[in-house]
Protein backbone atom coordinates (compact mmCIF):
# COMPACT_ATOMS: atom_id res chain seq x y z
CA UNK A 1 0.00 0.00 0.00
CA UNK A 2 2.75 2.45 0.93
CA UNK A 3 4.99 1.95 -2.17
CA UNK A 4 1.31 2.71 -4.26
CA UNK A 5 1.23 5.39 -2.83
CA UNK A 6 5.37 6.41 -3.29
CA UNK A 7 4.77 5.51 -7.09
CA UNK A 8 1.78 7.64 -7.35
CA UNK A 9 3.12 10.78 -5.72
CA UNK A 10 6.61 10.58 -7.42
CA UNK A 11 4.06 10.45 -10.45
CA UNK A 12 2.57 13.63 -9.48
CA UNK A 13 6.02 15.34 -9.05
CA UNK A 14 6.92 14.51 -11.85
CA UNK A 15 3.34 15.43 -13.60
CA UNK A 16 3.16 18.88 -11.98
CA UNK A 17 6.91 19.63 -13.05
CA UNK A 18 6.65 18.85 -16.72
CA UNK A 19 3.38 20.68 -17.12
CA UNK A 20 3.33 24.11 -18.63
CA UNK A 21 5.30 27.30 -16.35
CA UNK A 22 3.24 29.03 -14.22
CA UNK A 23 2.43 32.63 -14.64
CA UNK A 24 5.02 33.89 -12.31
CA UNK A 25 7.96 32.57 -14.65
CA UNK A 26 6.90 34.54 -17.88
CA UNK A 27 7.73 38.20 -15.82
CA UNK A 28 8.33 40.46 -18.24
CA UNK A 29 10.99 42.14 -16.21
CA UNK A 30 13.34 38.60 -15.84
CA UNK A 31 16.14 38.26 -18.22
CA UNK A 32 15.27 38.77 -21.40
CA UNK A 33 14.66 35.05 -23.78
CA UNK A 34 17.43 33.43 -24.39
CA UNK A 35 19.58 34.19 -21.04
CA UNK A 36 19.83 32.21 -18.12
CA UNK A 37 20.47 33.97 -14.68
CA UNK A 38 23.08 32.40 -12.66
CA UNK A 39 25.25 32.61 -9.21
CA UNK A 40 25.88 30.44 -5.87
CA UNK A 41 22.82 29.32 -4.34
CA UNK A 42 22.89 28.33 -0.72
CA UNK A 43 20.54 25.40 0.84
CA UNK A 44 19.46 24.31 4.16
CA UNK A 45 18.15 21.16 4.98
CA UNK A 46 14.73 21.08 6.52
CA UNK A 47 14.09 17.39 6.72
CA UNK A 48 16.45 17.34 9.41
CA UNK A 49 13.76 19.15 11.76
CA UNK A 50 11.79 15.95 11.35
CA UNK A 51 14.50 14.08 13.28
CA UNK A 52 12.89 16.37 16.50
CA UNK A 53 10.15 13.43 16.03
CA UNK A 54 11.56 10.52 14.73
CA UNK A 55 14.84 10.63 16.14
CA UNK A 56 14.82 12.74 18.34
CA UNK A 57 18.59 11.48 20.03
CA UNK A 58 20.03 12.94 16.63
CA UNK A 59 20.41 16.16 15.21
CA UNK A 60 21.53 17.14 11.43
CA UNK A 61 22.69 20.41 10.42
CA UNK A 62 23.20 20.40 6.72
CA UNK A 63 23.96 23.69 4.11
CA UNK A 64 24.70 22.78 0.18
CA UNK A 65 26.12 25.16 -1.96
CA UNK A 66 25.73 24.91 -5.78
CA UNK A 67 26.52 27.05 -8.60
CA UNK A 68 25.31 26.63 -12.04
CA UNK A 69 28.81 26.34 -13.92
CA UNK A 70 27.68 24.93 -17.48
CA UNK A 71 24.01 24.94 -18.62
CA UNK A 72 22.14 22.41 -17.04
CA UNK A 73 25.06 21.06 -14.35
CA UNK A 74 25.38 22.14 -11.49
CA UNK A 75 29.01 20.84 -9.03
CA UNK A 76 27.67 21.00 -5.73
CA UNK A 77 29.33 20.98 -2.20
CA UNK A 78 27.32 19.25 0.68
CA UNK A 79 28.40 19.97 4.50
CA UNK A 80 26.91 19.48 8.14
CA UNK A 81 27.89 18.78 11.84
CA UNK A 82 26.23 15.81 13.40
CA UNK A 83 25.13 15.35 16.70
CA UNK A 84 23.85 11.84 18.74
CA UNK A 85 23.16 11.36 22.60
CA UNK A 86 21.34 7.94 23.81
CA UNK A 87 20.93 7.71 27.12
CA UNK A 88 19.27 4.65 28.93
CA UNK A 89 19.08 2.89 32.12
CA UNK A 90 22.08 0.88 30.98
CA UNK A 91 24.44 3.03 28.97
CA UNK A 92 24.97 6.59 27.40
CA UNK A 93 26.10 6.72 24.08
CA UNK A 94 27.27 10.30 22.41
CA UNK A 95 28.81 10.62 19.05
CA UNK A 96 29.27 13.45 17.32
CA UNK A 97 31.24 14.77 13.82
CA UNK A 98 31.21 16.59 10.74
CA UNK A 99 30.53 15.56 7.14
CA UNK A 100 31.11 16.99 3.31
CA UNK A 101 29.98 15.45 0.10
CA UNK A 102 30.81 16.90 -3.15
CA UNK A 103 29.63 16.39 -6.76
CA UNK A 104 27.81 17.24 -9.61
CA UNK A 105 24.05 17.58 -10.72
CA UNK A 106 22.90 17.56 -13.85
CA UNK A 107 19.55 18.80 -15.12
CA UNK A 108 17.71 16.05 -16.75
CA UNK A 109 14.40 18.36 -17.66
CA UNK A 110 14.05 19.75 -21.19
CA UNK A 111 12.10 23.09 -20.93
CA UNK A 112 10.83 25.86 -23.52
CA UNK A 113 11.99 28.86 -21.93
CA UNK A 114 15.83 29.35 -21.02
CA UNK A 115 14.81 31.12 -18.02
CA UNK A 116 13.28 28.15 -16.58
CA UNK A 117 15.03 26.65 -13.66
CA UNK A 118 12.92 23.85 -12.24
CA UNK A 119 14.31 20.41 -12.73
CA UNK A 120 14.36 16.81 -12.14
CA UNK A 121 18.06 15.49 -12.03
CA UNK A 122 20.24 13.09 -11.23
CA UNK A 123 23.79 13.03 -9.81
CA UNK A 124 27.02 11.89 -7.87
CA UNK A 125 28.40 12.56 -4.64
CA UNK A 126 31.92 11.56 -2.72
CA UNK A 127 31.23 11.50 0.79
CA UNK A 128 33.58 11.69 3.63
CA UNK A 129 33.38 12.09 7.25
CA UNK A 130 35.26 12.45 10.33
CA UNK A 131 33.55 12.02 13.72
CA UNK A 132 33.89 10.73 17.27
CA UNK A 133 32.05 8.16 19.98
CA UNK A 134 32.35 6.91 23.06
CA UNK A 135 29.67 5.23 25.74
CA UNK A 136 29.85 5.33 29.76
CA UNK A 137 27.75 4.54 32.40
CA UNK A 138 27.27 1.42 31.20
CA UNK A 139 25.38 -1.29 33.61
CA UNK A 140 25.72 -5.37 32.62
CA UNK A 141 23.64 -7.14 35.09
CA UNK A 142 25.35 -10.97 35.96
CA UNK A 143 23.55 -13.10 38.87
CA UNK A 144 26.50 -14.75 39.99
CA UNK A 145 29.29 -12.28 40.03
CA UNK A 146 27.48 -9.64 40.20
CA UNK A 147 26.89 -6.31 38.13
CA UNK A 148 29.08 -4.70 36.17
CA UNK A 149 28.59 -0.76 36.97
CA UNK A 150 30.47 2.21 35.60
CA UNK A 151 31.75 0.91 32.79
CA UNK A 152 32.85 2.70 29.64
CA UNK A 153 34.20 2.63 26.04
CA UNK A 154 36.88 5.46 25.55
CA UNK A 155 36.31 8.12 22.71
CA UNK A 156 37.33 6.98 19.22
CA UNK A 157 37.65 8.67 16.49
CA UNK A 158 36.61 7.56 12.96
CA UNK A 159 36.85 8.49 9.35
CA UNK A 160 34.51 6.60 7.11
CA UNK A 161 34.54 7.06 2.75
CA UNK A 162 31.41 6.64 0.22
CA UNK A 163 30.22 7.40 -3.01
CA UNK A 164 26.72 8.42 -3.42
CA UNK A 165 23.92 8.14 -6.54
CA UNK A 166 21.56 10.81 -6.41
CA UNK A 167 18.27 11.54 -7.13
CA UNK A 168 16.05 14.57 -6.61
CA UNK A 169 13.12 17.13 -7.49
CA UNK A 170 13.52 21.17 -7.37
CA UNK A 171 11.13 23.82 -7.81
CA UNK A 172 11.64 27.81 -8.17
CA UNK A 173 8.90 29.08 -5.66
CA UNK A 174 9.39 32.81 -5.81
CA UNK A 175 12.17 34.19 -7.66
CA UNK A 176 15.74 32.60 -6.54
CA UNK A 177 13.93 31.15 -4.18
CA UNK A 178 13.89 27.33 -4.08
CA UNK A 179 12.41 24.49 -2.83
CA UNK A 180 13.22 20.35 -3.31
CA UNK A 181 13.64 17.30 -2.43
CA UNK A 182 16.76 14.54 -3.19
CA UNK A 183 17.33 10.78 -2.33
CA UNK A 184 20.68 9.56 -1.81
CA UNK A 185 21.48 6.02 -2.30
CA UNK A 186 25.16 5.58 -0.29
CA UNK A 187 27.63 2.98 -1.02
CA UNK A 188 30.65 2.90 2.09
CA UNK A 189 33.90 2.34 0.63
CA UNK A 190 35.73 2.16 3.98
CA UNK A 191 35.90 3.36 7.94
CA UNK A 192 38.42 2.89 9.89
CA UNK A 193 37.50 1.75 13.50
CA UNK A 194 39.17 -0.54 16.19
CA UNK A 195 36.86 0.34 19.08
CA UNK A 196 34.92 -3.04 19.08
CA UNK A 197 31.55 -0.91 18.72
CA UNK A 198 29.53 -0.19 15.63
CA UNK A 199 28.69 3.72 15.15
CA UNK A 200 24.87 4.64 15.77
CA UNK A 201 25.07 6.87 12.42
CA UNK A 202 27.71 8.28 10.31
CA UNK A 203 26.96 11.63 10.03
CA UNK A 204 26.21 12.51 5.69
CA UNK A 205 25.72 8.56 5.26
CA UNK A 206 23.10 7.10 7.61
CA UNK A 207 23.40 4.16 10.14
CA UNK A 208 26.67 2.53 11.24
CA UNK A 209 26.12 -0.94 10.73
CA UNK A 210 25.08 -1.02 7.14
CA UNK A 211 27.17 -0.77 3.33
CA UNK A 212 24.63 0.57 1.87
CA UNK A 213 21.79 3.44 3.15
CA UNK A 214 19.20 5.78 1.92
CA UNK A 215 19.72 9.57 3.08
CA UNK A 216 16.53 12.09 2.47
CA UNK A 217 17.10 15.25 2.23
CA UNK A 218 14.45 18.20 1.75
CA UNK A 219 15.81 21.67 0.91
CA UNK A 220 15.22 25.44 1.12
CA UNK A 221 17.82 27.31 -0.93
CA UNK A 222 18.39 31.18 -2.31
CA UNK A 223 20.51 31.83 -5.20
CA UNK A 224 22.50 35.16 -5.28
CA UNK A 225 21.82 36.32 -8.86
CA UNK A 226 25.87 37.14 -10.11
CA UNK A 227 25.36 36.59 -13.73
CA UNK A 228 23.73 36.59 -16.77
CA UNK A 229 24.61 34.51 -19.84
CA UNK A 230 23.03 32.93 -23.17
CA UNK A 231 23.30 30.02 -23.21
CA UNK A 232 24.36 27.61 -26.10
CA UNK A 233 21.42 25.50 -26.37
CA UNK A 234 17.91 26.44 -26.32
CA UNK A 235 15.01 23.84 -26.19
CA UNK A 236 12.06 24.15 -27.95
CA UNK A 237 8.97 22.35 -28.32
CA UNK A 238 7.37 21.12 -31.49
CA UNK A 239 4.42 24.56 -32.48
CA UNK A 240 1.45 21.95 -31.62
CA UNK A 241 2.45 21.93 -28.04
CA UNK A 242 2.77 26.16 -27.88
CA UNK B 1 2.21 27.53 -4.45
CA UNK B 2 0.55 24.90 -5.76
CA UNK B 3 3.86 23.24 -6.60
CA UNK B 4 5.09 23.79 -3.24
CA UNK B 5 2.40 21.81 -1.58
CA UNK B 6 2.44 19.07 -3.87
CA UNK B 7 6.28 18.93 -3.64
CA UNK B 8 5.62 18.95 0.34
CA UNK B 9 3.20 15.94 0.48
CA UNK B 10 5.44 13.48 -2.11
CA UNK B 11 8.34 14.50 0.40
CA UNK B 12 6.33 13.10 3.42
CA UNK B 13 5.18 9.95 1.91
CA UNK B 14 8.64 9.48 0.74
CA UNK B 15 9.88 9.82 4.60
CA UNK B 16 7.50 7.83 5.89
CA UNK B 17 8.48 4.27 5.28
CA UNK B 18 11.87 5.27 7.55
CA UNK B 19 9.87 5.39 10.42
CA UNK B 20 10.82 2.52 12.57
CA UNK B 21 9.42 0.80 15.51
CA UNK B 22 11.64 0.68 18.42
CA UNK B 23 13.26 -3.42 19.08
CA UNK B 24 12.74 -4.64 22.02
CA UNK B 25 16.00 -6.79 23.46
CA UNK B 26 15.35 -10.33 23.88
CA UNK B 27 19.06 -11.58 24.27
CA UNK B 28 20.96 -13.26 26.73
CA UNK B 29 23.73 -10.29 27.95
CA UNK B 30 26.12 -12.72 29.93
CA UNK B 31 28.90 -13.57 28.01
CA UNK B 32 29.62 -17.21 29.15
CA UNK B 33 32.63 -19.88 28.66
CA UNK B 34 31.20 -23.42 27.13
CA UNK B 35 33.62 -26.48 28.46
CA UNK B 36 33.10 -30.09 26.86
CA UNK B 37 34.57 -33.29 29.03
CA UNK B 38 36.63 -35.60 27.00
CA UNK B 39 38.37 -39.02 27.65
CA UNK B 40 41.67 -40.49 25.63
CA UNK B 41 41.99 -43.70 25.51
CA UNK B 42 43.39 -46.53 23.68
CA UNK B 43 40.34 -46.09 21.38
CA UNK B 44 41.15 -42.28 20.73
CA UNK B 45 39.33 -38.98 22.05
CA UNK B 46 35.83 -39.59 22.82
CA UNK B 47 32.87 -37.25 24.82
CA UNK B 48 32.27 -38.19 28.31
CA UNK B 49 30.03 -37.89 31.19
CA UNK B 50 30.78 -36.85 34.35
CA UNK B 51 29.00 -37.96 37.59
CA UNK B 52 28.54 -36.08 41.07
CA UNK B 53 29.94 -33.29 39.63
CA UNK B 54 30.52 -29.73 41.57
CA UNK B 55 31.54 -26.52 40.26
CA UNK B 56 32.29 -23.18 41.99
CA UNK B 57 34.27 -19.90 41.64
CA UNK B 58 36.95 -19.73 44.27
CA UNK B 59 35.49 -16.28 44.89
CA UNK B 60 31.66 -17.74 45.21
CA UNK B 61 32.33 -20.97 47.49
CA UNK B 62 28.89 -20.29 49.03
CA UNK B 63 27.03 -20.36 45.60
CA UNK B 64 27.55 -23.84 43.35
CA UNK B 65 27.28 -23.02 39.38
CA UNK B 66 26.70 -26.86 39.61
CA UNK B 67 25.91 -28.86 42.75
CA UNK B 68 25.79 -32.69 42.13
CA UNK B 69 25.19 -32.89 39.09
CA UNK B 70 25.15 -36.01 37.36
CA UNK B 71 25.61 -37.07 33.63
CA UNK B 72 27.18 -33.88 32.98
CA UNK B 73 29.02 -33.97 29.72
CA UNK B 74 29.31 -30.15 28.91
CA UNK B 75 28.93 -26.74 31.17
CA UNK B 76 28.86 -23.14 30.48
CA UNK B 77 29.95 -20.86 33.30
CA UNK B 78 30.04 -16.86 33.61
CA UNK B 79 33.57 -15.00 33.97
CA UNK B 80 33.84 -11.70 36.04
CA UNK B 81 32.41 -8.79 33.93
CA UNK B 82 34.67 -6.26 35.66
CA UNK B 83 38.55 -6.53 34.46
CA UNK B 84 40.46 -9.35 36.01
CA UNK B 85 43.61 -10.86 34.91
CA UNK B 86 42.49 -14.40 36.25
CA UNK B 87 39.45 -16.60 37.92
CA UNK B 88 39.81 -19.40 39.75
CA UNK B 89 37.02 -22.19 39.84
CA UNK B 90 36.72 -25.40 41.81
CA UNK B 91 35.73 -28.69 40.20
CA UNK B 92 34.78 -31.44 42.40
CA UNK B 93 34.14 -35.31 41.47
CA UNK B 94 33.09 -37.38 44.68
CA UNK B 95 36.35 -37.36 47.02
CA UNK B 96 38.64 -35.58 44.08
CA UNK B 97 39.28 -31.95 43.65
CA UNK B 98 41.23 -29.68 40.83
CA UNK B 99 40.97 -25.99 40.87
CA UNK B 100 41.02 -24.39 37.28
CA UNK B 101 43.21 -20.98 36.80
CA UNK B 102 42.03 -19.32 33.98
CA UNK B 103 44.15 -16.46 32.67
CA UNK B 104 41.78 -14.32 30.90
CA UNK B 105 41.40 -10.54 29.25
CA UNK B 106 38.34 -8.48 29.40
CA UNK B 107 36.84 -5.78 27.27
CA UNK B 108 32.99 -4.69 26.55
CA UNK B 109 31.75 -4.85 23.13
CA UNK B 110 28.29 -3.26 22.05
CA UNK B 111 25.56 -5.91 21.07
CA UNK B 112 23.01 -3.83 19.63
CA UNK B 113 21.93 -0.14 20.71
CA UNK B 114 18.54 -1.41 22.05
CA UNK B 115 20.36 -3.94 23.65
CA UNK B 116 23.32 -2.80 25.10
CA UNK B 117 26.50 -3.75 25.93
CA UNK B 118 28.29 -7.53 26.75
CA UNK B 119 31.52 -7.59 28.36
CA UNK B 120 33.57 -10.44 26.58
CA UNK B 121 36.61 -12.36 27.19
CA UNK B 122 39.78 -13.74 25.50
CA UNK B 123 41.12 -16.43 27.28
CA UNK B 124 44.85 -16.45 27.02
CA UNK B 125 46.31 -19.60 29.66
CA UNK B 126 45.01 -22.33 31.86
CA UNK B 127 46.57 -23.98 35.60
CA UNK B 128 45.08 -26.44 36.61
CA UNK B 129 45.20 -29.69 39.07
CA UNK B 130 45.43 -33.24 37.78
CA UNK B 131 43.52 -35.40 40.66
CA UNK B 132 40.39 -35.16 38.14
CA UNK B 133 41.50 -33.25 35.01
CA UNK B 134 44.13 -34.72 32.59
CA UNK B 135 44.50 -31.52 30.02
CA UNK B 136 42.70 -28.76 29.42
CA UNK B 137 42.83 -27.82 25.64
CA UNK B 138 41.45 -23.89 24.64
CA UNK B 139 38.99 -24.50 21.43
CA UNK B 140 38.36 -21.07 20.76
CA UNK B 141 39.78 -18.48 23.07
CA UNK B 142 36.76 -15.83 22.65
CA UNK B 143 34.20 -15.87 25.01
CA UNK B 144 31.23 -14.29 24.05
CA UNK B 145 27.70 -14.62 23.81
CA UNK B 146 27.53 -17.52 21.39
CA UNK B 147 27.80 -21.41 22.06
CA UNK B 148 31.02 -22.33 20.42
CA UNK B 149 32.87 -24.59 22.54
CA UNK B 150 35.95 -22.53 24.59
CA UNK B 151 37.29 -25.46 26.30
CA UNK B 152 38.39 -28.86 25.92
CA UNK B 153 38.76 -30.71 29.61
CA UNK B 154 40.19 -34.16 29.41
CA UNK B 155 39.15 -36.30 32.34
CA UNK B 156 41.87 -38.82 33.61
CA UNK B 157 40.43 -42.36 32.32
CA UNK B 158 40.12 -43.90 35.68
CA UNK B 159 37.97 -41.02 36.59
CA UNK B 160 35.64 -41.27 34.01
CA UNK B 161 35.30 -44.73 33.71
CA UNK B 162 33.85 -44.44 37.24
CA UNK B 163 31.84 -41.26 36.84
CA UNK B 164 28.87 -41.92 34.42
Amino acid sequence: MMRTLRYTSGLLSLILLVSPPAPAQQDSSRSGQGSRVRGPRIGYDVASLALLYFEPERMIYTVSVDYEAWQDIYPVIEGGYQHVGIEKDIYRYTSSGLFIRAGVDVNLMQYEQTNVYEMIYGGLRYGFSNFSQKADEILIREDYFGDLTGGSVPENRINAHWISLVGGVRIELFRNVFMGWSVLGNLKLAMGDDSGMVPYNIPGFGPGDKRASIVINYSLAYRFPLQSYHPRKIIKRGKNQQ
Amino acid sequence: MKRAAILTVTFIFILLPSCQDEVICTQDLVAKANAGFYVRDASGQRDTLVGSFIFYSVLRPDSMLYDASSGIHRIRFPLPQSPAEYTAFVMENGSLADTIIIHHSTRLELVSFSCGFAAVHDLERLEYGNRIIDTISIANPLVDLTDDENLKIYIRPAVADTAG
